[in-house]
Order: C-alpha cells, then sequence, then structure tokens
C-alpha cells in the first residue's frame, strides 16, 4: 500500500487488514469560484490511495475540503483538476451509498419509504430479504417511527433514517459526511458498534467524514488528517488496533495515546 | 361597476408559495361545522350591514339594491331555469380554461426552470407579460380569435397559465443540491428525477398557483363574457345593466364569486388530499 504522507506512525504489525487498492486519488486540486467571481482552492494536490474494504476517516478543520473530496470520490463533483481512478468502478446508483452533511430526506415520502427509496429504483433487487427496511430501522431504533414524515422527527432521528436510506441497497462502498454529529453518545456509540458489525459481515469499503478523533480512532483503520486553506493532507495514520473493536477498546492506553495524537494534529 | 374590482377582492389570499400550509383556508383552522358556522356568521354580517347601509342611507334599487331583492332575483332566475345554462356554460369554460391553463403553465415553468437557453429566450417575455394588465389584452384577442369561444377560453387559459408557470419555476427551485445529489448518487435518470424529486417538491407550490388560477380563470370567464358572450354569468350581468335590472346584475355578480369560491375551495381539498406530508 502506498501513502503519501508526510509522516506515518503506522507500526508495521498493526496492519490489520491488508486491502487491495480500490481507488487512487492523484493529484487532486479543485478550485471554487464564488458567486462573486473571486476562487477559493478548496484542495490542493491531495494524494490518497483507498484499499477495498477498508474503513478511512478524514478529520480536520471546518472548511478543509472534507465533504469536498468526499463528494468526488462520490462522483457528485467531476470539476477537478489530478485523477481519481477506480480498480474497479462502482456500478451508477448500486455500489454507493452516501450520507449527506444534512439528512437531506424526501418530506413527502414517510421515513420507510425514504429508506426504501433506493433499492425501489433498482432493477431487480430480490437479493434483499422483503422486510429489508424494517429491519434497518429496528437497527436504527426507528421502527415504531416507519410511518411518519421526516419533518415529525428530531434532528438526530432524521439523521437516522438518512444513514440506513444508504445502507439500504446494501452498496460496497459507503461515503458519510459527518454521520454521527447529531447524535447523543448513547446512539453513537450504538452505531458505531452497528456499522463495525455491518463492516465485518459485508467488508465494505467505508469512507467517512468526522470531528470527533474517537470515533475516527475507534471505527477507522487509517486516520486522515487535513490541513486548512488550501486543503492538503496533512497525514495519514494507520490505526495501532486491530479489527476486534469493542467498548473495551475505548479504555486500551493506546486508544487514548492514538486518539490524543490525532488532537494533537488537528491543533 | 368593475370586473377587475371584485375579482381581485376575490384573489385576496394569494398564498405564497411554500409559506402557507393547506387547510389554513378563509376561515382559520377547526372542525368543518365550526368552520362553517363562522363563515355563515360572516356572511350574516356582510348581509346585514349591506341591507342596513341600503335602507339607513336610501340608496336608490337601481345604484344599489338590497339583499332580499338581490336574493329574490336569484330565485327569479333559478326557478325559472333560465339561470342553469349560463352557469353551466360558465362553470365549463373555467374548467376547460383552467385545465389548459394548468398544463400549459406547468410545462412552460418546467421549460425555463429546467433549460438555460429557453430561459434566456423567454425569460424578458416572461417579466413584461406579468408587468402587462393580461386584462388589457383581452379586446386584443377578440380581435385575433373572434367573438365567439375561441377568444373567451384563450383569455381564461392568458389568466390561468401565468400563476401555474411561476409556481412551477419556484417550485422546481426549491430542490436542493443534496436531494439533486441523491439523484445522481441513486443514478435517477432525467424522468425519474422529475417523477421522484421534483414534481413532488413543486407541488406544494403549484396547488397554492392553482389557487390563484383558479380566481384568476373566473376573472377571465367572467371578463371574456362580459365583452363579447350571449351566454354564461358575465352574460347576465351586461343583460341585467342594458335591462336597467340591477339586482340581476349584482346576482350574476355573486354567481360569478361563489363559483370562484368553489373552485378556490376544491383546489384547498384536494390540496389536502396530496399533501399529507404537509398539515
Ligand atoms: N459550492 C461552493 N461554492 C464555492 N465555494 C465552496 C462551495 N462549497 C464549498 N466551498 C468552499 O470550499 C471549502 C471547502 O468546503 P467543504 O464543504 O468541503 O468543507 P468541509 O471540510 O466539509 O467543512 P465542514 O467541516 O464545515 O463541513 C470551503 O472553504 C468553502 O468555502
Ligand atoms: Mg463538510
Amino acid at each position: 500500500m502506498t501513502h503519501h504522507t508526510h509522516e506515518d506512525t503506522a507500526p508495521p504489525e498493526a496492519a490489520a487488514t491488508d486491502h487491495r487498492r480500490l481507488l487512487e486519488i492523484r493529484g487532486v486540486s479543485k478550485e471554487y469560484v464564488s458567486v462573486k467571481g473571486a476562487s477559493v482552492r478548496a484542495l490542493d494536490d491531495v494524494n490518497l490511495d483507498i484499499g477495498d474494504g477498508e474503513i478511512i476517516a478524514i478529520i480536520g478543520p471546518s472548511g478543509c475540503g472534507k465533504s469536498t473530496l468526499l463528494r468526488m470520490v462520490a462522483g457528485l463533483d467531476t470539476d477537478y483538476e489530478g485523477t481519481i481512478e477506480w480498480t474497479r468502478a462502482p456500478r451508477p446508483g448500486r455500489d454507493i451509498g452516501f450520507v449527506f452533511q444534512e439528512p437531506a430526506l424526501l418530506p413527502w415520502r414517510t421515513v420507510a419509504r425514504n429508506v426504501s427509496l433506493g433499492i425501489e429504483v433498482q432493477k431487480d433487487r430480490s437479493d434483499l430479504p422483503t422486510d429489508r427496511v424494517d429491519q434497518l430501522l429496528e437497527l436504527v431504533g426507528l421502527r415504531d417511527f416507519a410511518k411518519s414524515y421526516p419533518k415529525e422527527l428530531s434532528g438526530g432521528m432524521r439523521q437516522r433514517v438518512a444513514i440506513v436510506r444508504a445502507l439500504a441497497y446494501d452498496p460496497r462502498i459507503l461515503l458519510m459526511d459527518e454521520p454521527f454529529g447529531a447524535l447523543d453518545a448513547i446512539t453513537r456509540d450504538k452505531l458505531h458498534d452497528d456499522i463495525l458489525r455491518i463492516w465485518a459481515a459485508t467488508r465494505k469499503t467505508i469512507v467517512f467524514v468526522t470531528h470527533s478523533v474517537e470515533e475516527a480512532a475507534y471505527l477507522a483503520d487509517r486516520v486522515v488528517v487535513m490541513s486548512p486553506r488550501p486543503g492538503r493532507l496533512r497525514s495519514v495514520h494507520q490505526v495501532p488496533l486491530d479489527r476486534n473493536r469493542d467498548a473495551a477498546t475505548r479504555q486500551l492506553p493506546v486508544f487514548a495515546e492514538f486518539a490524543g495524537m490525532l488532537r494533537g494534529e488537528l491543533a | 361597476m368593475s370586473t377587475a374590482e371584485i375579482t381581485t377582492g376575490a384573489a385576496t389570499p394569494p398564498p405564497a408559495p411554500g409559506g402557507n400550509r393547506p387547510g389554513g383556508g378563509p376561515f382559520g383552522k377547526g372542525t368543518p361545522l365550526r368552520r362553517i358556522t363562522v363563515a355563515a356568521a360572516y356572511l350574516a354580517v356582510v348581509l346585514l350591514a349591506w341591507q342596513l347601509y341600503v335602507t339607513l342611507a336610501d340608496v336608490p334599487s337601481y345604484l344599489l339594491p338590497d339583499p332580499l331583492s338581490v336574493g329574490d332575483a336569484l330565485w327569479r332566475l333559478a326557478s325559472s331555469g333560465e339561470l342553469w345554462p349560463h352557469l353551466g356554460y360558465t362553470v365549463r369554460n373555467i374548467a376547460v380554461g383552467l385545465g389548459a391553463g394548468i398544463v400549459i403553465g406547468s410545462l412552460l415553468g418546467w421549460v425555463i426552470a429546467s433549460f438555460r437557453t429557453v430561459r434566456l429566450i423567454l425569460a424578458p417575455y416572461v417579466v413584461i407579460l406579468q408587468a402587462a394588465p393580461k386584462i388589457a389584452l383581452a379586446p386584443l384577442l377578440v380581435l385575433w380569435f373572434g367573438l365567439g369561444l375561441g377568444s373567451q377560453l384563450a383569455l381564461i387559459v392568458m389568466l390561468a397559465f401565468f400563476p401555474m408557470m411561476i409556481a412551477m419555476m419556484l417550485g422546481l427551485g426549491e430542490v436542493t443540491d443534496d436531494q439533486r445529489a441523491l439523484g445522481r448518487v441513486l443514478n435517477l435518470g432525467p424522468a425519474r428525477f422529475f417523477r421522484l424529486v421534483q414534481l413532488p417538491t413543486a407541488l406544494p407550490a403549484l396547488f397554492a398557483g392553482a389557487r390563484i388560477a383558479v380566481i384568476d380563470a373566473m376573472t377571465g370567464a367572467f371578463l371574456a363574457e362580459y365583452i363579447s358572450a350571449q351566454q354564461g354569468l358575465g352574460f347576465l350581468m351586461v343583460q341585467g345593466r342594458s335591462t336597467y335590472d340591477t339586482p340581476q346584475l349584482i346576482a350574476a355578480v355573486v354567481l360569478t364569486v361563489v363559483v370562484g369560491l368553489t373552485g378556490f375551495a376544491l383546489v384547498s381539498l384536494v390540496e389536502r388530499r396530496a399533501l399529507p406530508w404537509r398539515r
């Protein structure tokens, strides 16, 4: 695995899994032109490889281009310099699940119909169990709200709906932009474990943005730290933990040490 | 007597697209019974004030007849059977013109909102048309389409399509960037994106537009008949005027307003059904 990093704190033995490369981001830069005509350099020469089945966390100060990078990977923004190359290109509408920074639910659809949207619009998903939506709503504790409309939910509940909407059609790649930001600590911890369980069962490639160094350390294989203006990769760190993570993991000295190091990087 | 005055009066609740919730209605919230009671009480007060004014100020009946003689004229028209063909004619024209106006206006709004070139070409005309007193075009329409049904329907469509066009443009503008991105992640083509995202997003605005379009269609129908028809409520009004039958004149106006308000109420009813998520 190639790391284009300034420092790499990963001890070799800590690499829990060896991943075949899925995605190669080379020299990606992005300039936004504001309404008034001024240009903002959102990303500057970003290089990153992402392995198949890897979990990557992106952290960095607000406005450093995390969302921009994630949207590029999703193919939502194709206006950039540099290249993003897939080893195995994702099938459109099927392989990428995206959780937006805002829930972005369709207000005229009930919770259940929001979640089922991605399944509905695909040709044949008889491979998925018929009670898929119910199961997912159960997972995030919203089964009783299946028939509610989004406006009847709290912000955190909406975000949970948005997360399972992205999971519903079982995409190979899950991209999440601050998915757990609006959640209380208990729900967040539970969802972390749910995500890890889903990963263990399906080996999805997961890239997520977060502002929480603990979240990054708990979930990720590697943590990408970005620096602001223009957004660059400051460093990429291998998480010094194996893949079996549970509540006890958070108590480990190495966990606290790693999180503390990340926090230092952000300052 | 000015039709414009009456219709602008009736069109006063212009629901701001997106802002207004359905079900508010001109008489507020509450159980249907309560709302009907409030509406009836309101009507009674207006009628009473009218009657008092006519009696106390001693207004001659050829200027403003009292409510009772208007009611009498209504009853005369209804019981003699003279009313129904006229009423049917006007209602049919409103329905046809409104239907066409909704389709044309929505399509035009969609085209303008969706295609940059079309927008650049049409935008100036949209603005001019918006600024023009559309009613002043009525004589021109008579010139183009003749005195018959053609010019009448043309006028109704011209008045009704406009709010629908604006509503569609505003409504489509409410689609958020994230919703567009979601459409791309799910690989929805333009047709499916329209059906699954754009149309439902625009629907509240379209209903708000339709409520205005109903009233505008009524204005158009009445005006067209006033100018050129041999039939319809507008014709009844003209007839009342030329025979110095002021009660009939007022009765025709009242009926037109009732038709307009009924249309308004029907749109609100459909809206409540169609947008349960907005309640
Ligand atoms: N549509 C846009 N037009 C112009 N500039 C933009 C646009 N979107 C983002 N930017 C700029 O690009 C930079 C990066 O934005 P981005 O949304 O990727 O940041 P972020 O790291 O996700 O921040 P946050 O943590 O606050 O979500 C910002 O400085 C922002 O001003
Ligand atoms: Mg962001």
